[in-house]
């Protein structure tokens, strides 16, 4: 494989810490040289929104989601699950890396990997019903409904029942895989079909794709 | 020179094809189907569980993958407002109470309805008859006699959007479960949800 540390690479690193060249991102992932340079463009748009530090915070990334900021646990949760080195921002190899699972050719035990850890919110390795319910909430909240504690006991006793098998009060990453086999709408949100498309949706200009910096 | 008489010159009448009045496109009904699903569930292949022929169950984890925090494909949107996708209302009406109502409803408002399986269908076009708007209702079973209406937008604009829903709220009142305390917060939240 030919050495990617360009001169253009090591200026857009230093403008964009983090940053790996293109066709180093397209080989580990499902996105080809072109939809990289793409994801980039969506990238520095994103990072630039409120501080231009090449970097993604977590204010940033609630802003591209919701287009205002807004404190959703779920899109903190993701946001942490992007942020791979745990240190509060994204770059751009994160965003590449972390987007790459949603991609509709990926397989889909990445997936329900990825969703398994998106609901265990406190990494212990199982999804408890405490978290089950806080994220419940936070949804009906989101959404403006209200319902009662009884009404929220008795929609997770049917849940439970259905995916803790064991019945040991948490789901296992062996109980999830069965109950997503048999509820598959569950990972419709892993899958952007926009992916896809985002040649068309973020153009990138010819000149940003640097043939000439591979060096054989 | 009168425009019949230019009509009738030969000059007018090379190349000239007259338009056809009364003709409607041919629409194709697959396309318009497809305008109407979910492109999403073209990437999962879903096994329709059906409770004695009722609305289809939904359980937390379907409600929850409802957050607008885990619709990643809002960081493709190229719009800068926000716009409030967290359209749903909850009722203790029987689920067929409440697809007939919303189907009386849709009709009173101008909008064509296709039903099937408490999936409703409305069609219209914009206030400016420019555009198609369409939007699609889906029933869900939450809790045992505890319905939730999800709404979405699939075609028109969204600004014009959320003006339809606020004017479907406020004719759907009869099927709307609302919680009983009012504190001041919920009663703004009431304003901006249904």
């Amino acid at each position: 494989m030919g050495c990617f540390h360009s001169t253009a690479t090591a200026r857009a690193r230093r403008r964009y810490p983090g940053y790996d060249h293109p066709m180093q991102l397209a080989s580990q992932t499902a996105f080809s040289v072109s939809e990289v340079e793409a994801l980039f463009e969506l990238f520095k748009t994103i990072s630039g929104s409120v501080v231009d530090d090449g970097l993604i915070s977590k204010e940033e990334f609630q802003l591209a989601l919701f287009k205002s900021k807004m404190d959703n646990i779920f899109a903190n949760r993701i946001f942490d699950l992007f942020d791979v080195k745990k240190r509060g921002v994204i770059d751009f190899a994160d965003f590449v890396q972390a987007l790459n699972v949603f991609h509709p050719s990926v397989p889909m035990e990445e997936k329900i990997d990825f969703s398994f850890k998106l609901y265990d919110m406190d990494n212990t390795g199982f999804i408890e019903r405490k978290e089950v319910k806080q994220m419940l909430i936070a949804l009906l909240s989101e959404s403006g409904m209200r319902l009662s504690d009884e009404t929220i006991e008795s929609i997770l006793d049917k849940t439970f029942s259905d995916a803790d098998v064991n019945q040991d009060g948490k789901i296992d990453r062996a109980e999830w895989e069965n109950f997503v086999s048999r509820n598959p709408s569950l990972m419709k949100i892993m899958t952007l079909p926009y992916l896809k498309d985002i040649t068309t949706t973020f153009p990138s200009f010819v000149f940003n794709s640097k043939v000439d910096d591979i060096v054989t | 020179m009168t425009i019949k008489e230019m009509k009738s010159d030969t000059w007018f009448s090379k190349n000239y094809v007259g338009v056809r009045h009364g003709e409607d496109e041919n629409v194709s009904l697959d396309d318009v189907q497809a305008a109407f699903d979910n492109i999403e569930d073209k990437y999962v292949s879903e096994q329709v569980t059906r409770n004695d022929g009722g609305p289809l169950m939904m359980n937390a984890f379907e409600m929850i993958t409802l957050s607008q925090g885990l619709n990643l494909s809002s960081l493709f949107d190229r719009q800068q407002e926000y716009v409030k996708r967290q359209t749903r209302f909850v009722s203790r009406k029987p689920a067929k109470t409440i697809a007939a109502t919303i189907e009386v409803v849709a009709d009173s408002m101008g909008l064509k309805v296709h039903s099937q399986n408490y999936k409703l269908r409305l069609e219209g076009v914009s206030s400016n008859k420019m555009s198609p708007f369409a939007v699609v209702l889906e029933i869900f079973e939450v809790a045992p006699a505890l319905f939730m209406v999800d709404v979405r937008k699939v075609a028109g604009d969204s600004l014009e959007y959320h003006r339809f829903y606020k004017n479907l709220c406020s004719k759907l009142e009869s099927i709307i479960w609302r919680p009983i305390e009012v504190s001041a917060k919920s009663a703004l939240l009431r304003t901006t949800t249904c």
